[in-house]
């Protein structure tokens, strides 16, 4: 069992504070589900705790050594980014088969077969060049990187934006198959929440440069619940829980309630109690608009 | 060690420059039939020499803009990419200065004459020319497009002058003395330290965009 | 083990559901092998932790049981102590909630048992 833990990772861009004393501890063996609005910090974090980044203060160890240019920690993580190939960058002239032979020379694990194979089913020529690839393409090879790269420790940032629903659900299967036979640990950002809830062992949300939230995704489920009725029932049914994102419409109200260990919405009280998915409880958590 | 991409990538670089060079030599022999066949091979090693320079100083940022960031993107650390990129410097420098000694030896310039005036001076040139483009690259991580083309075109206009005074220098090798040709070695060795250390604490803070 | 998935209820009740309904139905047989977490991680796309979870419920209720090295098995007597827990699961809920409902409309129990008889059971 390995651990990968930011210790109060600190990064500001000037005046602007992006991530704000955020801890986090990673055990290996599962795949994390990352989620967070646009701008909370996804990349930057995922980037800091690969060494692409230096941290304003605070850092990354793994099994408690720094990884910040560290070589033998660093051949145990990667991360594939997304690729943002403008026309003018000197990438977009780099085929395929050149960024994945780059790969190749610097990870140390690379399965070459496993690279080819994935460029197969997905139809990918490798002597097409990344500045004429689309944007779910380029989602392709960022994920035969990852997958091929075999790292103990593997971070993707959005890989399937860009791809559609049939890819994505290729993706999955992609996932879960490498997961199951290898037990690498996966850290996915996503913004397709409910897709990824089914595959994610635990649900890391990040919010305004924090962890919110770092839970077994069922059990995070499996707590949380939506309560509606009139406006003064419900405020008695959940007083004392920990409620979030009320909403009103005349005289009903309905409150997003996440119930810890042992607690329960209040009986007796005219309130129906729904289930919520892991989309919904993300909305109520980090949606401000209806506070 | 992952030099290998950076060497690889020296390669082919070097590749780009000796067609530049031969496709200019070969326009200039279309030009003129009156030269011997001594005087193109001349040019041809000065071409190699001046393409070489040339383009280490211009595309010195790319190494920052497209090498740097895909070698740390891959799991790079920071060291390794400052030594990559003297890497690929090295082989660059050392292929075309090789090939254009090659061609000098073919016109029957003495060893001696190559070992302590044109070698040295070649050296220099890629010395100079390199820190520049050190100095640029390292410039284009921190500025935008805008300042950093119009720092370039001043740069190259600085440098077009320099060429000038190189060929200028080759043409004179003759009467130079070893004394200068050390001085112009020593001077391009220290500019390129002075780089080099700019390069390092930019290279320290390096981070993928 | 066709079923799709749905939103409703939380993911490991559901697998735990299905592998009690296809015991109910015959598809597995008392004795025989369950497929392992990994299968039906990849079957349903889920987390195979997840999937352990809802298998993990039909061993603690003494539905399936493992055999080490070789996977999960059904346990013998399994179909009698799900139907049973199903039918007590009915009245507790579904005839709970009929009865409920039929109050809040007005219908005397009467007039339900009677409409009961009608019915093809």
């Amino acid at each position: 069992m390995s651990f990968l833990r930011c210790e109060n990772l600190s990064k500001s861009y000037g005046q602007k504070v992006v991530l704000n004393e955020l801890n986090l501890e990673l055990e290996s063996g599962k795949i994390y589900g990352l989620i967070g609005r646009n701008g909370a910090g996804k990349t930057t974090m995922l980037s800091i705790m690969s060494n692409q980044n230096p941290t304003s203060s605070g850092m990354v160890t793994l099994d408690g050594d720094n990884i910040w240019e560290n070589r033998k920690a660093l051949d145990r993580i990667c991360f594939s980014r997304e690729l943002n190939i403008t026309a003018e960058s000197g990438l977009a002239a780099y085929t395929v088969k050149r960024y994945l032979g780059a790969a190749a020379l610097y990870l140390p694990h690379w399965d070459k077969e496993m690279a080819a194979h994935l460029m197969q089913s997905f139809q990918l020529d490798p002597k097409a060049k990344l500045g004429k690839l689309s944007k779910g393409m380029l989602s392709m090879v960022t994920i035969i990187v990852a997958m091929a790269s075999k790292a103990e420790f593997t971070f993707l940032d959005e890989p399937v934006a860009g791809l559609d629903v049939v890819a994505r659900e290729q993706f999955y299967k992609l996932l879960l198959d490498e997961y199951t036979e290898t037990g690498r640990t996966f850290v996915i950002s996503t913004h397709i929440i409910e897709e990824a809830a089914d595959v994610m062992e635990e649900v890391i949300i990040l919010n305004k440069g924090k962890i919110i939230l770092k839970e077994n995704t069922q059990d995070l489920i499996d707590r949380a619940c939506y309560v509606t009725g009139l406006a003064e029932q419900v405020d008695q049914a959940v007083s004392g829980l920990e409620c979030h994102h009320p909403e009103s419409l005349g005289r009903s109200k309905g409150v997003t309630v996440l119930l810890k260990s042992g607690e329960h919405i209040g009986s007796g009280f005219d309130v129906t109690v729904q289930p919520l998915n892991l989309q919904k409880i993300f909305v109520a958590l980090c949606g401000e608009e209806a506070q | 060690m992952r030099l290998r991409y950076w060497a690889q990538e020296g390669l082919k670089f070097t590749g780009i420059i000796m067609a530049a060079a031969l496709f200019y030599t070969f326009l200039m022999i279309g030009q003129d039939t009156r030269e011997t066949w001594n005087e193109y091979l001349e040019m041809g090693a000065l071409y190699l020499g001046m393409f070489g320079a040339c383009m280490c100083m211009i595309l010195g940022t790319s190494v920052y803009q497209v090498h740097a960031p895909l070698a740390i993107s891959l799991g790079s650390t920071r060291k390794e990419v400052f030594l990559g990129i003297q890497c690929y410097r090295f082989v660059i420098a050392c292929i075309l200065l090789a090939v254009a000694a090659l061609l000098l030896m073919l016109t029957g310039e003495t060893a001696h004459s190559l070992v302590w005036t044109i070698l040295p001076l070649g050296v220099a040139a890629f010395l100079l020319f390199n820190s520049i483009g050190a100095v640029l690259g390292c410039l284009s991580t921190k500025l935008g497009r805008g300042a950093l083309i119009a720092i370039s075109i001043l740069t190259m206009l600085l440098c077009v002058g320099g060429v000038g005074a190189a060929v200028l220098i080759i043409a004179l090798k003759y009467s130079l003395r070893g004394n200068v040709v050390l001085v112009v070695l020593g001077i391009g060795t220290l500019v390129y330290a002075m780089s080099m250390i700019f390069e390092v604490l930019t290279i320290k803070k390096f981070s993928v965009k | 083990m066709q079923q799709k998935l749905t939103e409703d209820k939380s993911i490991y009740l559901q697998i735990s559901q299905m592998i009690e309904t296809d015991i109910l139905r015959g598809i597995l047989l008392e004795e025989e092998r369950v497929p392992s977490t990994n299968e039906l991680a990849k079957l349903y796309t889920i987390n195979p932790a997840t999937a352990a979870k809802g298998v993990n419920i039909l061993v603690d209720e003494g539905i399936l049981y493992k055999k080490r090295g070789i996977g999960m098995f059904v346990a013998n007597g399994a179909v009698e102590k799900i139907r049973i827990r199903r039918k007590n699961a009915f009245y507790q809920m579904r005839l709970t909630e009929l009865l409920t409902e039929a109050r809040s409309l007005g219908i005397s129990k009467d007039e339900l048992i009677a409409q009961i008889m009608r019915e093809e059971l």
